[in-house]
This record gives structure tokens, C-alpha cells and sequence, in this order.
């Protein structure tokens, strides 16, 4: 179990604020991908784990140890880097025992984890090579091999699937969710693919400007965001934010187009996020009369960019695109989140 | 035919370039009476070797090119070695504040080594280090440590951060990711860098002198420049000449090893890595 406690981290002398106070708990055994847009501290955090920074406050444990003040090769922890970081002039078997070797295990203890970890991998018949003489997808097996072979406590994946390609990054995506998955390790991953992360994770941590937002598993996330940026930044298309206030039990917008009864207990102004595929073109609860400014049609999906009142909306239909200008679109208020617009929070 | 110009064009400006060493060598190889004979020879008549055993015979020049050695190379190993641990450290800094740190250093590389000569003197003195290896070793160190610096943390930067993060969580100490990691990845770097500080020190003149009076302690520049015939009237130019080849001799040596690396050391950063 890796638990951080209060971490406040910034650089530049004070002005930039990286991390606030931030707590978080990844149970043993638990993929959590920590998702968040450039510059949110995503990164800041994993190094902070791994040792690479230390906090201006707060406490690391790994296990129950505290770790704030452990260097890095002391953690029980591995890393595998955006950009692999392999020893450019170390041949592929080298580069993986390093660490082993500096631990001082037995030669013959290095070979077999060696082997072992680069059948799991497939990268036996690389072993003499040297980086440069490797693609990207095997170069990153071989960052990865680095990492597993020192059967470290905690696995650190900072963007491990950034610089594939976008074929070598979904077969390697699946193969590590079984490859750590298998092995029962904890890891900590972090990306600003919400794909990735919804794909990948037991749970998802979204950051935002140094604070989290939410730790849950991904379904979680996705239907029950606590927080406006948390629903906006996971879901593509990206969820319809509508402004409006409810009053008396009933949300009507600001411009007045949307009108129903809201199923929560609150009165005054909010924001109503509605996902794309929660409009449909079907007769239902709340209707909505919608014409057809834009189909994008996806094969299997169509988006609509649809002008309802003087609001613009996002829908995803399945299927083809509808041959109609004008629809008749409903959504089920049930499926509605209601935002408060000062502090972002959603409302039960 | 375009090729044929361009290579004789070549060969011109290599003889040019080259001459006065081939001079040197082809007066060397001349006997004592040849080197003074009218009208001049170019090509020996005959080759002689008795201004080569001239120049060993008839003084101490075997220590003097072994005394050389002790002290260049010294200056290079020590060079080389505080120059990558101060290098190394620099790039552990913000960038703004390593080159800040830097330009302190050439402040001292800016003053001319002459005008340091009695200080340095004077310090040796103190130090006890006249007439010692030590003396010189350490002046040259401190001559071309700034030089040393400039090259290798530059050279260090280029190499992404995540290397040494990754060999720190594989367990490597400070000490190790520079021995292990580092250096060996700046092999061009480390042998330009090594390659001119020893030449500098393997020619240094004034200094060897003043800290060095001792006949048996002379490094080869004095050697050389202290060469004199039987009177004030004469100059042995054959053993001059003989001395000044031989001692050219490491030099080649040590550019000829490590020649692959300097050229890519030269030439690193000319296009785009």
C-alpha cells in the first residue's frame, strides 16, 4: 500500500504550486492511474513516490514504512520513464541487471529473473542488442523488463504509451493491464489519455491544478463525477454543461429552452451537465426540440452538434446519422448532474 | 577531374601546414655538419642518427620526456577527474544558475598564466612543492580546470535528466551514475577535453621553468630551450631539432588513439543530434 499524507510540493521558489496538500491511498494490489491535463502535477507526483523529488511537506509510506527521507534506490520502488531512459551504451541484458547487480544478487539469480521477465516480455532474442538498435515498442519492454525484474513493492508508469504508435499503443495497452494484473503489483500510472485510464484502472485519481478531484474506479468517474472538471475532463465528445438554477424543484435554463423538474434537493443557480449519448432521439420525460447544425459519423457512432434554444449541444446516437434538420431529442432526468457553479462540486 | 583539384588542393595545404615539422624531422635525421651546410639540402644526403643520440648522450633527456609525462599526464588525470565531478554537479543545477557559477570560473581562466608565474612561485615555495611533481601537476590542474569544466558540463547536459534518475532508483550513488553513466557516455568530450590539456601542459614553458630549476626536473619545453653547444656562440640546431621531433612524438600518439572520438567530439552538435 502506498500512502501519501498532506503533500504540498512547488517550485520556483513558491511560485508554482505543483502539489496542495494532497492525500492519497493506493491499495496493495491496485492499478491507479492518476489522470490529469499538462501541467497538474501528475507527474510531480509519481516523483515525489518514487523519490526523485521530496515534498516541501507532508509524509510517504510504502508498506507502512515512511520513505519521505529514503533515497530513491532504497524504495522498494521501479520506474519506468515517458522516454525509457535505457543506458544508451549498455547492451539490453546489462541494462536490465543493473539494478540487480547493484543489490548484489548471485549471477546465476540474474540470469534466470532475466529470462524470465523477457519471456513474459518476448524480448529474448534481444538481450545483445543496444538500445539504438531497437523500435519503440521494444525499447519500452525493455524500460518495463528494467522495472519487473527488480520485483519492486510499487511500480511507477509515467506515460509509459506516449511515444508509440497509435497501433503498438493499444496492443501494448491490453498487454500490460494482464501483465500486471496477473502479477497482483500495485501500480501507479499516470496519463492525460482519459482512455487509457478508464481502460487500464482499478481506480482513477483525476487531478486538477495540484488537487484531487476524485478517486474512484472509472465507472464512477464517468457516471458519478464529484466535481465539474472531473465530468469534463473524462468522455469524449465532452459532457454538455448548461447553465441555468432551479427553483421550486424545477431547472430551467438561463436562456430558457430546458425546463424540467429536477430530481434534487437545492434551490438556486447551477450548472446541468448532460452526456452526449444521454440525448437521444426518442420520445422520453424531458423533451427537447433540436435542429441539426453538424453530423460527425464515427462508423459505429454519429455525434450531433444540435441548436436547441439558444444553447448548443453535443448528442451521441449509435447507428447512422439521422437524415432529419429538425429532431425531437429527451434525455432521462435521472441520468442529469447538477453542478455548483461557485465551488464545481456536484449536488445529490 | 573536379576531385583530382580538389584532393591536390588538399595535399598543398596539408604540406603547407605540415612543413615546418617536416623540416624539423629532415634536420634532424641531417649529420651535425650537414644542418649548417651551403647551399642548403633539403632531402639529407645521408641519415644520420647522431643528433638523436646527441641529444640523450650528452644530458638528461630521457628524465626530462619522462618528467614531462609524469607531470601532463597528471594534469590531465587530475583535470579530467575535478573537472567531471564540478561538471557533473553543475548540471545538477538549474541551468541559469550553473552558467552564473561558470562565468566565475573563466574569470580566473581570463588572467594570462604569465602573470601568475610568481605568484605561484611564491605559493610552491610555501608549499614546499618546488623542484616537485606535485608543484606543477597541481598549477596546471589549476591552469585548465575552468577549460575542463566549460567542455564537460556541457557536454553532460546534453544527456536527458532521466538517465540518472533511472540509474538512481536502479541504486547507483551520485559517484556511480557519473563514473558508470555519464562518462562513459561523453567519451568524445572527455577526449578532446583530455587531448588539449595535455598538450597544454606537455608545451607549457614558463612555469616548468620557475618551478622547476632543477636540471633533473626539467620538463622537455626547458630541456629543449636550455640545450647549448660547447660555447655561447654555438647552437646544436641538429639537436634542437632532434629533441623538439621527438617530443612531438606523444602527441601524435595520443591524437592518433583517441582520434575517432575527437572528431565526433569536434564535430557533436554540428547537425542535429
Amino acid at each position: 500500500m502506498v500512502v501519501l499524507k498532506e503533500i504540498e510540493k512547488s517550485f520556483l521558489a513558491g511560485r508554482v504550486r505543483a502539489l496542495r496538500g494532497l492525500s492519497l491511498e493506493v491499495p496493495s494490489g491496485t492499478f491507479l492511474t492518476v489522470l490529469g491535463p499538462s501541467g497538474c502535477g501528475k507527474t510531480t507526483l509519481l516523483r515525489i513516490v518514487a523519490g526523485l523529488e521530496s515534498p516541501d511537506r507532508g509524509r510517504v509510506f510504502i508498506q507502512g514504512r515512511d520513505v519521505t527521507a529514503v533515497p530513491p534506490g532504497r524504495r522498494e520502488v521501479a520506474m519506468v520513464f515517458q522516454n525509457y531512459a535505457l543506458y544508451p551504451h549498455k547492451r539490453v541484458f546489462d541494462n536490465i541487471a543493473l539494478g540487480l547487480r547493484l543489490r548484489g544478487l548471485e549471477r546465476e539469480e540474474i540470469r534466470s529473473r532475466i529470462e524470465q521477465v523477457a519471456r513474459m516480455l518476448g524480448i529474448e532474442a534481444l538481450m545483445e542488442r543496444f538500445p539504438r538498435q531497437l523500435s519503440g515498442g521494444q525499447q519500452q519492454r525493455v524500460a518495463l523488463a528494467r522495472a519487473l525484474v527488480r520485483q519492486p513493492q510499487v511500480f511507477l508508469l509515467d506515460e509509459p504509451l506516449s511515444n508509440l504508435d497509435a497501433q503498438v499503443r493499444e496492443t501494448t495497452r491490453t498487454e500490460l493491464k494482464r501483465l500486471f494484473k496477473a502479477l497482483g503489483a500495485t501500480v501507479i500510472y499516470v496519463t492525460h489519455d482519459q482512455g487509457e485510464a478508464l481502460m487500464m484502472s482499478d481506480l482513477v485519481a483525476v487531478l486538477q491544478d495540484g488537487e484531487l478531484r476524485q478517486v474512484a474506479s472509472p465507472m464512477e468517474v464517468y457516471h458519478r463525477p464529484e466535481h465539474r472538471f472531473v465530468a469534463e475532463f473524462i468522455g469524449t465528445p465532452r459532457i454538455n454543461m448548461i447553465q441555468g438554477s432551479i427553483q421550486d424543484g424545477i431547472f430551467s435554463s438561463l436562456e430558457g429552452s430546458v425546463r424540467f423538474s429536477a430530481p434534487v434537493h437545492y434551490a438556486g443557480a447551477v450548472l446541468l451537465g448532460l452526456r452526449p449519448e444521454h440525448l437521444s432521439p426518442a420520445e422520453g420525460p424531458v423533451s427537447l426540440r433540436a435542429q441539426v447544425l453538424i453530423t460527425e459519423p464515427l462508423g459505429a457512432n454519429t455525434v450531433l452538434t444540435l441548436k436547441v434554444g439558444g444553447l448548443e449541444l453535443k448528442a451521441l446516437l449509435p447507428g447512422e446519422p439521422p437524415e432529419e434538420r429538425e429532431l425531437q431529442m429527451s434525455f432521462d432526468p435521472a441520468k442529469a448532474l447538477f453542478f455548483e457553479p461557485r465551488t464545481g462540486r456536484r449536488i445529490d | 577531374m573536379k576531385k583530382v583539384a580538389l584532393y591536390a588542393l588538399l595535399a598543398l595545404a596539408g604540406l603547407y601546414c605540415l612543413w615546418p615539422f617536416l623540416w624539423t624531422v629532415l634536420t634532424a635525421l641531417k649529420s651535425p655538419q650537414e644542418v649548417f651546410a651551403l647551399p642548403i639540402t633539403y632531402w639529407p644526403r645521408e641519415l644520420s642518427l647522431e643528433n638523436l643520440q646527441g641529444v640523450f648522450y650528452k644530458r638528461p633527456f630521457g628524465r626530462y620526456v619522462l618528467n614531462s609525462l609524469v607531470v601532463a599526464g597528471g594534469a590531465t588525470v587530475l583535470s579530467i577527474f575535478l573537472g567531471s565531478a564540478v561538471g557533473y554537479r553543475l548540471r545538477l543545477r538549474p541551468l541559469q544558475s550553473a552558467m552564473a557559477l561558470q562565468r566565475w570560473l573563466l574569470v580566473g581562466a581570463i588572467v594570462p598564466p604569465a602573470l601568475l608565474v610568481i605568484p605561484l612561485f611564491v605559493l610552491m615555495k610555501k608549499l614546499q612543492l618546488v623542484n616537485n611533481y606535485l608543484g606543477l601537476i597541481l598549477s596546471y590542474t589549476f591552469l585548465n580546470l575552468p577549460f575542463a569544466v566549460w567542455m564537460l558540463h556541457a557536454a553532460f547536459r546534453q544527456l536527458p535528466r532521466e538517465l540518472d534518475e533511472a540509474a538512481l532508483l536502479d541504486g547507483l550513488s551520485r559517484w556511480g551514475i557519473l563514473w558508470r553513466i555519464i562518462m562513459p557516455l561523453s567519451r568524445p568530450a572527455l577526449a578532446v577535453t583530455a587531448t588539449l590539456v595535455f598538450i597544454f601542459s606537455w608545451n607549457e614553458f614558463i612555469i616548468a621553468l620557475t618551478l622547476m630549476p632543477q636540471q633533473e626536473m626539467y620538463t622537455v619545453p626547458v630541456g629543449i630551450a636550455m640545450l647549448s653547444g660547447v660555447s655561447v656562440y654555438e647552437m646544436p640546431w641538429g639537436e634542437i631539432n632532434a629533441a623538439v621531433a621527438i617530443t612531438t612524438l606523444p602527441v601524435i600518439l595520443l591524437i592518433a588513439a583517441f582520434q575517432r572520438w575527437i572528431i565526433e567530439g569536434l564535430t557533436r552538435g554540428a547537425v542535429k543530434a
